[in-house]
Order: C-alpha cells, then sequence, then structure tokens
C-alpha cells in the first residue's frame, strides 16, 4: 500500500497545453537557432574552402623554394685595385712613410705633407 | 514595483521552422539519441531542437513545479530553461546527459524565481476561463480543487522528495534515471519516494477526514 504509485494525474499538462508550450519555446528560441544556422554555414565555407588554400600555399611554397634553388648566386663583392690595408683605410701618403718606417713626423715632414696636399 | 508581463505559452501561430521538412527527416530525429540532437541544435537545427523540447518538456516543467508548486511559474521556467540550455550549449560537455544538464538549469531558474518573487498562488489562466459549455465544468471544477490539494500537500515536502515523486509517479521514471537527473544514489531515491508517498497520503487522507 505504501509503495503503490500515487495518482498525480490532476497536475500533469494536459496534451495541447504541452503542445503550446513547446510551440511558444520553439517561437522564442527561433531567432538563436537562425544565428547558430548562419554561423555555422560560415564555417562550413570556410571549411570547404581550407583544404583548397592549403593545397595552393603549398603550391607555391615548393616553387619559391625551387627557384631559390635554381637561381645563380651572386657573384662575391671584390674590392677592385685595393693592394694594402693604408689603400682600403686611406691613409695619406706621407703618413704611410711615417708608419712603415716606424718613426714620428718631424715637423718638417708635417710642413712637407701640409704643403703638399695644398692646392 | 510593477511586474513584468510573464510570458505565456499563447496561440500566437505556428512555428514554421519545426514544422519544415518531410516526415522522414522528423521520424529520423525523433530516433536520434540526445547527443546526436544537441550536435545538431549547435548548427542551428530547428528539428533537432523541436525533438529536445518535445522529449523532455514534461520532465522539465515536473521539476520546475517540484520547485515552484505554482503551475504557471512551472511553465514559464520551463521555457526559460530550454531558451537558456539552447544558448549555452556549447557548455553541455556531455550531450549524452543533456537531460540532467537541462534540469540543472531548470532547478535553478526555478529557485531563482522563487527566491526573487517568492511563491505565488496563482489560477492557470485556461480555469479563469468562461466554461462556455456546462457540460463538464463540475468536472473541472473538481479536477482543478483536486489540483490544488496536491499542490498543498507537496508543499509540505522538502524539495528534493517533490522533484523524485513527480519524476517517479507523474511522468514514470525509474530510479535509476532520477538518481542519475538528481545527482543521487538510487537507494536515496527510494528513500524520498517512500517518505514521500507516507507523507502525501497522510495528508490528503486528513483532507478528506476533513470533508466528512
Amino acid at each position: 500500500m505504501e509503495d503503490q504509485r500515487l495518482d498525480l494525474s490532476p497536475l500533469a499538462v494536459r496534451g495541447d497545453a504541452l503542445e503550446r508550450l513547446a510551440e511558444a519555446i520553439l517561437k522564442r528560441a527561433a531567432p538563436e537557432l537562425r544565428r547558430r544556422a548562419a554561423a555555422a554555414a560560415l564555417a562550413g565555407a570556410l571549411g570547404a574552402w581550407r583544404r583548397p588554400v592549403l593545397v595552393a600555399a603549398a603550391v607555391v611554397a615548393v616553387a619559391a623554394g625551387t627557384v631559390l634553388a635554381l637561381s645563380e648566386r651572386p657573384a662575391a663583392v671584390v674590392a677592385v685595385g685595393i693592394t694594402s690595408m693604408t689603400e682600403a683605410l686611406r691613409v695619406p701618403e706621407p703618413a704611410v712613410t711615417w708608419l712603415e718606417e716606424g718613426r714620428s713626423p718631424t715637423s718638417s715632414d708635417l710642413l712637407w705633407a701640409t704643403e703638399g696636399s695644398l692646392p | 514595483m510593477p511586474q513584468p508581463p510573464r510570458r505565456r505559452a499563447g496561440r500566437s501561430g505556428p512555428v514554421p521552422t519545426f514544422r519544415r521538412g518531410a516526415v522522414s527527416c522528423l521520424t529520423d530525429a525523433m530516433t536520434q539519441s540526445d547527443a546526436e540532437l544537441v550536435d545538431r541544435a549547435r548548427s542551428g537545427d530547428p528539428l533537432a531542437f523541436g525533438v529536445l523540447v518535445q522529449r523532455h518538456l514534461r520532465a522539465a516543467r515536473a521539476v520546475a513545479l517540484a520547485v515552484t508548486m505554482d503551475e504557471a511559474d512551472a511553465e514559464d521556467v520551463s521555457q526559460d530553461a530550454f531558451i537558456t540550455a539552447l544558448e549555452r550549449l556549447e557548455q553541455c560537455r556531455q550531450p549524452a546527459a543533456f537531460r540532467g544538464w537541462l534540469l540543472t538549469i531548470v532547478r535553478n531558474l526555478a529557485r531563482n524565481r522563487v527566491r526573487d518573487e517568492g511563491r505565488r498562488r496563482t489560477v492557470p489562466l485556461e480555469d479563469t476561463a468562461p466554461v462556455a459549455a456546462k457540460e463538464g465544468a463540475g468536472r473541472r471544477l473538481e479536477q482543478a480543487e483536486l489540483r490544488d490539494r496536491l499542490l498543498e500537500a507537496l508543499g509540505e515536502l522538502p524539495e528534493v522528495q517533490r522533484q523524485v515523486v513527480l519524476l517517479h509517479d507523474l511522468e514514470g521514471w525509474k530510479h535509476r534515471e532520477i538518481g542519475a537527473s538528481l545527482g543521487m544514489a538510487e537507494g536515496t531515491c527510494r528513500a524520498h519516494l517512500s517518505h514521500a508517498r507516507r507523507t502525501l497520503r497522510a495528508r490528503l487522507a486528513a483532507y478528506v477526514d476533513e470533508e466528512d
């Protein structure tokens, strides 16, 4: 007796009321469902393009790599006409002599060098 | 403070999106699992969401009724719960357990409503509408009275017992299903049901004695 099911049917929602309730829910849900459908369609379109775009990118990468590998390397820059460090550094000629002789310039050397450099 | 108008399930026209599609699609959706339907609803499939609503609306209403103890509130809460569930569908980590997740939303919304507005005893609109035909009016009144008494008796129970007895004796759920949805062991569920029935029988017997 105690464990017998209770008749709670007066609390049950009637079929037509349930139908109206379901319709009301679906009506309220319609905007959200439309938003989701649009988002899913966009995601689907992007997903459909993803593969071809990846393939195209891979082809471009391979082609660019091939071109780079096959192209000639630029010639090394070679200094022409420069035979010594002093020339490369553009050290004045009198000073080169002093450097080679390992001495300090005298006043006459300086005068000569100055005059010699004057126009 | 004026209360906002309550939403009710109205006859404001059919929902074309739900009715669209071939019968085979509907049959197909009806046989799909909750997990599959949730997956489709996430992509905005109205048919899948409609089937979820049809499948779980009664249970949602029963749980809402168990918490609010008010039929109009239970309908409002059920509506809100399905809309909330749809909006948060990505948060349903186990789509196969959609029902339990939905009922948690129902309980939370129902508790919020009870807390925010307090319990209200309102008579559903259909009971206030003029009865066109006299035939059957007496029976409706009898049913309404019985419903009120049942609600009053249910009000004597703790919320969890109300949920258990409504899901079991009104919706025909198994103890295992109730336990899974309410997060309790099967034995606990049985104990709650037994206690609830005993209390309800005693309360309803007291009504009969009062009438005699």
